[in-house]
């Protein structure tokens, strides 16, 4: 017995020997905490998740860029100008001749049109990007000049340029690791494994390694043509929770903590070693109310959709954020030109009330609410749908409440099937289009879903889709945002905010609505 | 029946088993109705006609269930578990990059709980009803009640998060370099590089989630171990073994452990394949990205190759653990070839 014990003994002595700090060998890299499962592949060409735009964003770069500080101006990317044809149909990119990818080689425009054309090819989720703005044919014209032709005028396709999915790669080397541009590329491109693990951009960093669900590494580019930036790296580190994502960044095990929720943030303010980033991402949150007579509800009623829409409690459903949280009037986010404020419902049960009596249901009525599952700035579907049910049953509407796995909630939305919802729309480019061409058509987008057919929203959208003058778009944008508060089908619950925790020493770090981040510029 | 032709004919039986799984699996999967072309394309390209052709011809969704099975089946034979929907990656390689953590984690509260259990077991059983006694039963009990994940939470948030003692979650500290990936496992790794540096980040990053893990286990082999013990020391070859003027020790570890060992082999074979089959809260609480974490969210988006050869995974590991187990049954006590 005696033995047993001291053995006991040495093994817990010898555990308590391991050594509890390491030696912090990449002193001057990024060690950021975060979320991060939703990768699914590294290669710019394939990537549709969110994840991959920080990397890409770190790694490659676009022809164009659009600046967090000014989201309505299309910048210089690795193309120093560009210009549109007459008739909006041909655009003429000339690349910077001092641009050159991390191998040390210019960036030409062959490399351009090898990418995008292996993009169109690769046929995957990302080749919408092209696929949607009539994209007909890409020409190296020379060394530095790449020429677009579209099928029909596109104002907004500069800032689809600035998409991530339209990164150039190093044509040689893609090739090299097995890649293709040839029209069967869905089949024969082999370029993946290897671009999950590496890069092939002009970015300021260098993707070194990704350890799926576990961490990715990034490295910076010496050969950055903008000059090398001041961090010697990149780690994104996966974390579970935004608690856990706290506690390594209190503990300076992490630099950054992205993505926390209202709680984390709270419990950030009482550290004096960290700080809070706050930035206001174009994320919506919104109930969608179907409109159509083939349900066989009241809610066809535009008069009982406006009804539901002033008996919501917006700032109590703001104040399940945290306060950490914005609303539009429509689908078109605060921060895009057009999208005004003043228009936006406000909680008026009397209002509400009166609608309803007028439209034949002054007891209101019952019904169910579709929602997936997930969570908005922090807070669950099913909590928003509780406040949305008891808010509702103030003026008679009782809702029943049915949540489903998101698959099974999108497959159903998907056909048609569901009169009333939560749901979220995330952009992937910054154009009015993003929400336009979604919430508008009544065969095509988030519209169709809900069977919406509204000719006036319909044509507002087309009319915005096509015109150039940004003073005209404006007007068009204010008058589809009136639209659709008055039709009531979409009514925008939350626009999300996005919190960071940083470590005080932490300077330079921009939050991007849709890159998510800009560390180029920060120092530690 | 030689041990020999005992162990061949286990594993024959093993086979229709491991085929009826892959039916039941592929069954269950084709009454589910969910179109899984939302998972594998995405919400929006779902709009673009071409994507969705590209991905039906691929994923061969256009062809009879039928088809669809003979192809799964012929394919596993051929070591192809298919491509997962989620990660678009081979599912094999997927289940290679996160098993080494899952492992890594099991053998370590494996070894935990089976280093600590047992001699307790015993000392518990030999002073059966000691004050001794009671506290290692309270313990155990404490231990085999309290959730790995609120446990896991309470852990770190005191003994790395206030008083910064103890690692925190992630298998390695943020800003080490790893060693080069060998096999996988990060101690391993970590000594074939001969980096001790690395092997000390790799332990300390192991200490919570085995002892949060390794503690579920350990109450259940300390369990078993007393109540073996308590029943052996009771019978007559124990009185007999006394009699003969044997040391006690002599007599706990000759005779009563040895007849004890019988059930136990049970018991850590099953917490075993348990733990191999992934330990799904403490690896979320721990960020560890093993075989749990990838099923669970293969299991939320209905990818069905990465469930199927998940599932696969985990019928292989009981059905060799189970084996092993018999196996060493019948060396202990060889009546059990001829049951």
């Amino acid at each position: 017995m005696r033995r047993v014990l001291v053995a006991l003994f040495v093994l817990a002595i010898s555990f308590s020997f391991v050594p509890q700090v390491p030696t912090h060998a990449q002193s001057n890299a990024l060690i950021v905490a975060g979320r991060f499962t939703d990768v699914i592949t590294l290669d710019p060409g394939r990537a549709f998740e969110t994840t991959n735009l920080i990397v890409h964003h770190a790694t490659y770069e676009t022809l164009l860029n659009i600046n967090a500080d000014d989201l309505s101006k299309i910048v210089p990317g690795l193309a120093e100008s560009y210009s549109i044809s007459e008739d909006g149909l041909e655009y003429t990119f000339v690349l910077n001749p001092n641009a050159k990818f991390a191998s040390g080689n210019p960036v030409t425009a062959e490399d351009v049109r090898f990418s995008w054309t292996r993009l169109l090819n690769l046929k995957g989720g990302p080749s919408s990007y092209l696929t949607d703005f009539g994209f007909k044919s890409i020409e190296a014209v020379d060394e530095r000049t790449v020429k677009v032709r579209l099928e029909s005028p596109q104002p907004a396709f500069a800032s689809v340029v600035t998409a991530p999915a339209l990164s150039v790669l190093e044509k040689a080397v893609v090739v090299a690791q097995g890649g293709t541009d040839a029209e069967n590329a869905d089949q024969t491109d082999a370029a993946k494994d290897w671009l999950d693990q590496n890069s092939a951009g002009s970015g300021p960093f260098i993707l070194t390694r990704w350890s799926p669900n576990s961490e990715i590494v990034m490295v910076r580019n010496e050969n950055y043509w903008r000059g090398a930036v001041a961090l010697e790296g990149i780690t994104l580190r996966v974390t579970n929770d935004a608690a856990s994502a706290l506690q390594l960044v209190a503990r300076g095990d992490a630099d950054i903590a992205l993505g926390v929720d209202a709680d984390t943030a709270e419990q950030a303010r009482g550290n004096a070693d960290l700080k809070l980033n706050i930035g206001q991402t174009l994320n919506l949150l919104y109930l969608g109310i179907s409109p159509s007579e083939f349900f066989n509800l009241p809610i066809s009623d535009a008069r009982v959709r406006q009804a539901i829409a002033h008996a919501i409690d917006y700032d109590g459903v703001i104040a399940l954020t945290g306060g950490f949280a914005d609303r539009p009037a429509a689908m078109l986010p605060l921060g895009i030109a057009g999208s005004d404020p003043n228009l936006r419902y406000t909680r008026d049960l009397d209002k509400a009330r009166s609608l309803l009596s007028e439209a034949g249901y002054p007891n209101g009525f019952s019904m169910t609410l579709f929602i997936g599952s997930g969570s908005t700035a922090g807070v669950p579907r099913e909590v928003i749908a509780a406040k949305i049910q008891a808010d509702l049953a103030e003026v008679g509407i009782q809702l029943e409440i049915n949540q489903q796995t998101t698959p099974n909630f999108l497959t159903a939305f998907r056909a048609q099937e569901l009169p009333m919802v939560i749901s979220a729309w995330t952009p992937d480019y910054l154009d009015a289009t993003m929400w336009t061409a979604f919430f508008s058509k009544a065969d095509s987008g988030v519209s169709r879903r809900l069977r919406m057919d509204v000719p006036q929203i319909a044509e507002l959208a087309d009319q915005i889709a096509a015109e150039r003058d940004p003073m005209v778009r404006e007007k068009l944008l204010t008058d589809y945002v009136k639209a659709h508060v008055e039709a009531a089908v979409f009514i925008p619950l939350i626009q999300e905010q996005y919190i960071d925790v940083l470590r005080k020493n932490i300077e330079g770090y921009v939050f991007h609505p849709v890159y998510l981040t800009e560390f180029a510029g920060v120092r530690k | 029946m030689s041990l020999v032709r005992y162990i061949a004919r286990r594993l024959i039986l093993s086979v229709p088993m491991l085929f009826g799984i892959t039916l039941v699996l592929f069954m269950i999967y084709n009454i589910v109705q969910v179109d899984p072309l939302v998972m594998i394309i995405g919400e929006r390209a779902m709009d673009n006609p071409q994507v969705v052709e590209a991905a039906i011809r691929k994923w061969g969704l256009d062809r009879p269930i039928w088809e669809q099975y003979f192809t799964y089946l012929t394919n596993i034979l051929r070591g192809d578990l298919g491509t997962s929907f989620l990660t678009r990656r081979p599912v094999l390689d997927d289940l290679r990059t996160h098993l080494p953590a899952t492992i890594e984690l099991a053998v370590s509260s494996l070894l935990f709980a089976v280093v600590l259990g047992i001699p307790l077991g015993i000392a518990a059983g030999v002073y059966f009803g000691s004050l001794f006694d009671r506290f290692v039963w309270f313990i155990s009990l404490l231990n085999g009640s309290l959730p790995p994940f609120w446990t896991g939470l309470i852990f770190l948030f005191v003994f790395y998060y206030s008083l910064g003692i103890a690692a925190g979650p992630g298998r390695f500290p943020p800003r080490m370099d790893r060693p080069p990936a060998v096999t996988g496992l990060l101690t391993l790794d970590s000594i074939l590089d001969g980096n001790m540096a690395a092997l000390g980040g790799a332990l300390s990053h192991l200490l919570l989630p085995t002892v949060i893990l390794g503690g579920f286990t350990l109450a259940l082999v300390l369990r078993v171990t007393r109540a073996a013990i308590v029943e052996e020391m009771r019978r007559e070859y124990v009185r007999t073994a006394r009699s003969k003027g044997l040391a006690e020790r002599l007599v706990i570890v000759r005779h009563a452990l040895r007849n004890a060992l019988l059930p136990l082999i049970t018991i850590i074979g099953l917490a075993f394949a348990g733990l191999l089959s992934g330990a799904v809260m403490t690896e979320t609480v721990f960020d560890w990205a093993g075989i749990g974490q990838y099923l669970v969210r293969a299991a939320a988006s209905l990818d069905y190759p990465a469930i199927q050869g998940g599932t696969l995974l985990i019928a292989i590991i009981y059905v060799i653990v189970n084996l092993c187990v018999d196996v060493l049954y019948s060396i202990l006590d060889p009546r059990v070839r001829h049951g």
